[in-house]
């Protein structure tokens, strides 16, 4: 199911009927964990890796990039994000969180930044913004609040008995701790005493593409395998045409997801089992923000010849 | 040894614990913690205990409490809107539970106070309504990972608020051992078999056992009466680790604060991170105020595709 709803606390209410109710139930969840156990401990067995390097970690913002292409994933480890983008994720991450736990009036641009700074005083965006004179603090200003004002309102009227936990951090450890699928939720939202009840929210400070839509699939995987219950829902919040897109959670899309887990799980051993070797090169349309683009033997041609920026 | 009470056990544990840790303590001011100037005290507590089983030179580097943020103010709040929630009966909801908690904060709070309550009534309302989401989730967090492991829920209850800080203080030196206790479970039975449990929210995988070692042997000495158990609620990973508070337990504790109280003290007596072992971590490097000059996190900058990347080791790898 796709459907365009336009908050979320019509999100919620609409799901509510069906707290308490799944067609994956904790058994297949207990033997969807044990097969993927036994398959990554298949896969750590063979990767012969120095011990002293577990755990292998396996986030779930890495799943879908290594398995588009291991390459570019090395490449980009220790890359800075660019302030602003830093500045926007944030700004529309502590913008849901405000909207869903303050229903009365939506907050300042000002506001907001000022709660990225109490938790996240780190973010390189917010010295640019201190920092900025007049006209480019205006220039900020006109790329932050349409972002800050439509997350708000996309995740209005969450009813109060609601809990919304912020930037949930969930883990399955495999192979006795050896590899650790990790997810960090923008929002977790649950009724207290309510088994579930879980809805899981990725605020996007962006428009949805296609990725998005794995990505949900690994976040419900993620969170059946740690609570031990399959959510209600994974919403996505975004800036495009549908602000806030839900993907109901099925044993369909689990074991999709499953799949997916363990092939990228494979990857991830193998580069930390063989630092040396080089990864493979696997072109395609993310070519386009690859840092290698412009060296990569193997580079999409729709990229050769171009550049993006 | 089995067969004592927890008042024997606590008992015990407080001869033993003020024997074992005197070499420790004597290098501290003599006197009464109250005492002391803020620069000789050591407080053997679960901050220092956590750094330290990341990075043991990471605790020679530790600064002193530096005011509240969001961060120290979330578990502060958590655990007196939990009360709230459990007390109640007019307060049916944890976000109902927060948001009367944070309420009377604010409006009690006194001008010039370097406590949360001056802190809290400073912040923005969206920087409340993070506080209150953040505070109401670790409630939560507690309440749905136990319930989860057939504890009932109604059977838990928060620690008393409003009581003195769960301490044992060495005696006549300025040197104290802090429990941290976020929930209980079950009763308490001086005398006979209890089943009194301290539940300890704990993000740290890999070193659980540590931490309930400390866990365990500090509530003892506090109270002078051993809990049956000490139970690492584990939100993370949706987990729950439960260890009988005995003696071999309260031992391991004291290896943990015996080790614990000499890192302490190299931060005051010059000797410093000389020699300690360093364990470099992304998180941990991140706020450690020795990395400009530590050998081990420029060794692990230099391999990147581990450091901060595809291992990326914010936590100790489990002990195998
Ligand atoms: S250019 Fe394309 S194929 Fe080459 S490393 Fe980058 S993403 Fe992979
Ligand atoms: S910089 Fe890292 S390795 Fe060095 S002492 Fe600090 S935490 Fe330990």
């Amino acid at each position: 199911m796709s459907a365009p709803l336009a908050t979320l606390g019509e999100v919620l209410s609409q799901l509510e009927p069906s707290i308490g109710s799944s067609d994956y139930g904790e058994d297949e969840i207990a033997d969807l964990l044990q097969s993927i156990d036994k398959e990554l401990h298949a896969v750590v067995a063979a990767a012969g890796i120095d011990p002293s390097l577990f755990p292998v970690r396996v986030p779930k913002g890495r799943i879908t990039a290594v398995l588009a292409c291991p390459a570019k994933v090395l490449a980009e480890l220790g890359s800075e994000i660019e302030p602003i983008h830093s500045l926007r994720g944030a700004v529309a991450d502590v913008a849901a969180v405000g909207a869903a736990m303050s229903p009365r009036k939506p907050f300042e641009l000002i506001d907001v930044l000022e709660a990225v700074a109490a938790i996240d005083p780190e973010n390189p965006g917010i010295d640019m913004w201190r920092n900025a004179n007049r006209e480019e603090k205006n220039l900020y200003r006109e790329r932050l609040e349409p972002l800050s004002a439509s997350v708000q309102t996309a995740c209005a009227g969450v009813p109060q008995d609601w809990v919304v936990r912020p930037q949930f951090t969930s883990q399955v450890p495999f192979v006795d701790g050896k590899v650790l699928a990790t997810a960090r939720y923008d929002m977790l939202l649950s009724k207290p005493g309510m088994p579930r009840s879980a809805v899981v929210v990725e605020v996007k400070a962006g428009a949805a593409h296609s990725d998005h839509r794995a990505d949900a699939f690994l976040y419900a995987l993620i969170e059946s395998l740690r609570s031990g219950y399959s959510p209600l829902a994974i919403v996505t919040i975004s800036t495009g045409d549908i602000p806030v897109l839900v993907e109901a959670v099925n044993g369909g899309v689990l074991e999709a997801a499953s799949r997916r887990l363990v092939a990228a799980a494979k990857v991830l051993v193998s580069m930390v089992a063989h630092p040396n070797e080089a990864p493979a090169q696997q072109p395609g349309p993310h070519c386009m923000v690859c840092p290698l683009r412009g060296s990569c033997p193997s580079v999409s041609p729709l990229v050769a010849g171009g550049s993006r920026d | 040894m089995t067969d004592r009470s927890p008042r024997e056990i606590g008992q015990y544990a407080r001869e033993w614990a003020a024997e074992r840790l005197a070499p420790v303590a004597m290098q501290t001011a003599p006197g009464r913690y109250g005492d002391a100037d803020d620069s000789e005290r050591v407080r053997l507590a679960n901050f220092g205990l956590t750094t330290m089983l990341d990075c043991e030179a990471r605790v020679t580097g530790l600064g002193g409490f530096d005011g509240w943020d969001i961060f120290k103010a979330t578990r502060w709040l958590g655990v007196r809107s939990f009360h709230r929630y459990v007390s109640d009966d007019g307060v049916t909801t944890v976000q109902r539970a927060v948001r009367s908690t944070m309420a009377n904060t604010i409006d009690d709070a006194k001008p010039d106070s370097d406590f949360v309550d001056a802190w809290m009534k400073d912040q923005t309302p969206a920087v409340r309504a993070l506080l209150a989401a953040r505070a109401g989730g670790w409630v939560a967090s507690l309440l749905e990972t136990v319930r989860d492991h057939d504890y009932e829920a109604e059977a838990i209850r928060p620690p008393p608020v409003d009581g003195p800080p769960m301490r044992f203080y060495l005696p006549d030196r300025a040197m104290l051992i802090e429990a941290r206790v976020d929930a209980l479970y079950g009763r308490r039975n001086p005398k006979g078999q209890s089943s009194e449990t301290v539940l300890v929210m704990v993000n740290a995988v890999g070193v659980v056992d540590e931490i309930l070692a400390f866990e365990g042997m500090a509530t003892t000495l506090a109270t002078g009466i051993a809990p049956g158990f000490v139970a690492a609620v584990m939100p993370k990973l949706g987990a729950v680790k439960k260890m009988a508070v005995d003696i071999a337990l309260i031992e391991r504790g004291l290896v943990l604060a015996e080790r614990l109280a000499d890192l302490e003290l190299r931060s005051k007596d010059g000797r410093g991170a000389a020699g300690v072992q360093r364990s470099a971590s992304f998180f941990g490097c991140k706020d450690c105020s020795l990395s400009p000059d530590c050998g081990a996190f420029a060794e692990a900058q230099a391999r990147p595709a581990l450091f901060g990347g595809l291992q990326q080791p914010d936590q100790p790898a489990p002990a195998s």
